[in-house]
């Protein structure tokens, strides 16, 4: 509730900090609901509302709010949005397949955890570099 | 084109760095795929984003048009890669009307060429910059817009939409130029003057039978003969009264550019004065070429705040023939303006004035005090209209929405009796 009701907030004053703040709040409401409980076969279709949320709350803040967008810019970009919630609903639902699947081999989760923040590390140098690029 | 990063973007890293951490650290797969599809899109985006390839151009339907005409600004944009999304805004020149709209958001295909069209008015004269362009151009995951701003490449003149004056003010003397008006002198011409003996030179078919019948010596003819006359259209540009988009000054520029044209048009000589902060001169000169001159530079006038004292002193004796018409258009708010034409007229040149009323542009207070300064205000203006006359020259209120021809007959009413006596 406090998650919607910040995102809600930034909406209105138009402030992309809430409106990350806000989903946060979401995520981790949703991650505090299952304390205790087992694999969350739902998972997936949240990620996808979230994810769709998202799109929608950017492209909400986007600035040209007087400009008349042609419809075929419009569909476009809600095309987009849905692929990218659709996508995440059906690679979400597969990463639970494969984590439910009883797989020994706690050291080789150690690894793809490792490889996971060193992929996340290397999203952000990639990204810390291009806006460095871009800003010359 | 400037990159910036937009609020997605550190919303988008913020949520998928958050996401990941909290699902390795506490072990739930769920966490993982809810910031999964976020570092996703961060990559995708990183990876596809490039600077676009954008070529803007603006061009008018028209560099010339008249007060209250339409102009078309054609945006032409060609793009050589896709732009998922595009935001165009043309800059509207201050007191140019919109009609329809200046932003347009698109999306364009690699290598299309697109023309977006945007109708102005303009309801005043002057000179205007337009086509300055804004462009935002984003990626297709809307992390990154790429900006540009095009600078204003066409200029834009608005004339002045001038009355048709049927009639004017004539200068009392003529200048020794062929022309349409009867002078005073005699010599060889079309209107009788009057008749002197024969003297060795004259044309026989000047000889006037009957007169020399009469008198039995050679009587010959003389006329009138044609010429032209000068007149100088005094602008007054120290100060203006103005009200809201409107002022003093925009009536003064379109009578001179009738008057101009009324002038010209009878073979006269026009010269220009723009007379205030800076002074600028057009010396006098006939036909079609003149008028265009005296417009183009009419556009440029404008009210320059100066505390310099300028007297007639400044102006060259080329710009300001012997024996013009010196016709002012002024509301007589400043003193130096005042000054100048009184000195003028002490020196004996021709000199009339059209008081282009300042009162329809201003708004007395309501106090008392105020009320009385207005009247107080009034009074002393109606003093130095008293001065001028008793100078003998004619000052003439015009206001706002009459017609000015009126107002010219006035003038020339005025000077048919009084007139002028030699300093």
């Amino acid at each position: 509730m406090a998650g919607t009701a910040l995102l809600a907030a930034g909406l209105v004053v138009r402030r992309g900090a809430l409106v990350t703040a806000g989903l946060a709040l979401v995520g981790t409401g949703y991650g505090l609901s299952l304390v205790g409980k087992g694999l969350d076969p739902a998972a997936s279709l949240f990620a996808g509302g979230l994810v769709a949320v998202a799109e929608l709350a950017y492209w909400a803040l986007e600035p040209g709010a007087a400009v008349r967008i042609r419809r075929s810019a419009t569909a476009s970009r809600a095309l987009l949005s849905g692929s990218i919630a659709l996508a995440t609903v059906f690679i979400g639902a597969l990463l639970l397949s494969v984590v439910s699947a009883p797989v020994r081999g706690g050291a080789a989760f150690g690894v793809l955890g490792v490889a996971a923040i060193a992929a996340t590390l290397a999203v952000a140098v990639g990204l810390m570099r291009s806006l460095h690029d871009g800003n010359r | 084109m400037t990159r910036a990063a937009t609020p997605k973007l550190a919303g988008y890293a913020s949520l998928a760095a958050l996401g990941l951490f909290a699902g390795i650290a506490l072990g739930r797969a769920e966490l993982v795929i809810l910031a999964a599809p976020f570092a996703l899109v961060l990559m995708l985006g990183l990876a596809t984003a490039g600077v676009p390839d954008l070529a803007v151009h603006v061009q008018l339907s028209n560099g010339r048009v008249l007060e209250g005409d339409e102009v078309q600004a054609t945006i032409d944009l060609k793009a050589a890669s896709r732009l998922e999304r595009l935001e165009v805004a043309l800059a509207v020149p201050r007191d140019a009307e919109l009609d329809g709209d200046a932003s347009f958001g698109l999306s364009l295909a690699d290598g299309e060429e697109r023309q977006l069209a945007v109708r102005l008015r303009f309801p005043l004269w002057g000179a205007y910059s337009v086509g300055r362009v804004g462009v935002a151009a984003f990626d297709r995951f809307g992390l990154f817009v790429f900006e540009r701003e095009a600078a204003a490449g066409s200029t834009l003149r608005v004339y002045p939409r001038e009355e048709r004056l049927r009639e004017i003010v004539r200068p009392h003397e003529t200048q020794p130029y062929v022309g349409n008006l009867v002078a005073r002198q005699k010599g060889e011409g079309i209107e009788f003057a009057d008749l002197r003996p024969y003297q060795p030179g004259d044309r026989v078919r000047r000889v006037n039978w009957k007169a020399t019948a009469r008198r039995g010596t050679l009587v010959v003819n003389e006329e009138h003969p044609e010429r032209n006359a000068a007149a100088v259209l005094l602008v007054d540009s120290f100060a203006e009264a103005r009200l809201g988009a409107v002022g003093t000054l925009d009536q003064a520029v379109r009578a001179t550019a009738a008057l101009a044209d009324a002038y010209l048009r009878r073979r006269d000589q026009v010269g220009l004065l723009s007379f205030g902060g800076t002074v600028n001169w057009l010396e006098p000169a006939m036909g079609t070429v003149q008028l265009y001159r005296i417009v183009e530079a009419l556009l440029d006038t404008e009210i320059v705040l100066s505390y310099v004292w300028h007297d007639i002193r400044v102006i060259p004796a080329h710009a300001l023939p012997p024996q013009a018409l010196l016709l002012a258009l002024t509301p007589l708010l400043d003193e130096r303006m005042v000054g100048a034409l009184v000195d003028g007229r002490g020196r004996g040149a021709d000199v009339a004035a059209v008081e282009i009323a300042p009162e329809p542009f201003i708004q007395a207070g309501g106090s008392k005090a105020d009320e009385l300064a207005y009247r107080i205000w009034k009074l002393q203006r109606a003093a130095v209209r008293s001065r001028f006359r008793r100078l003998g020259v004619p000052v003439v209120e015009w206001r706002s929405g009459d017609p000015l021809e009126p107002v010219l007959e006035e003038v020339s009413s005025f000077r048919r009796y009084a007139r002028p006596t030699r300093a």
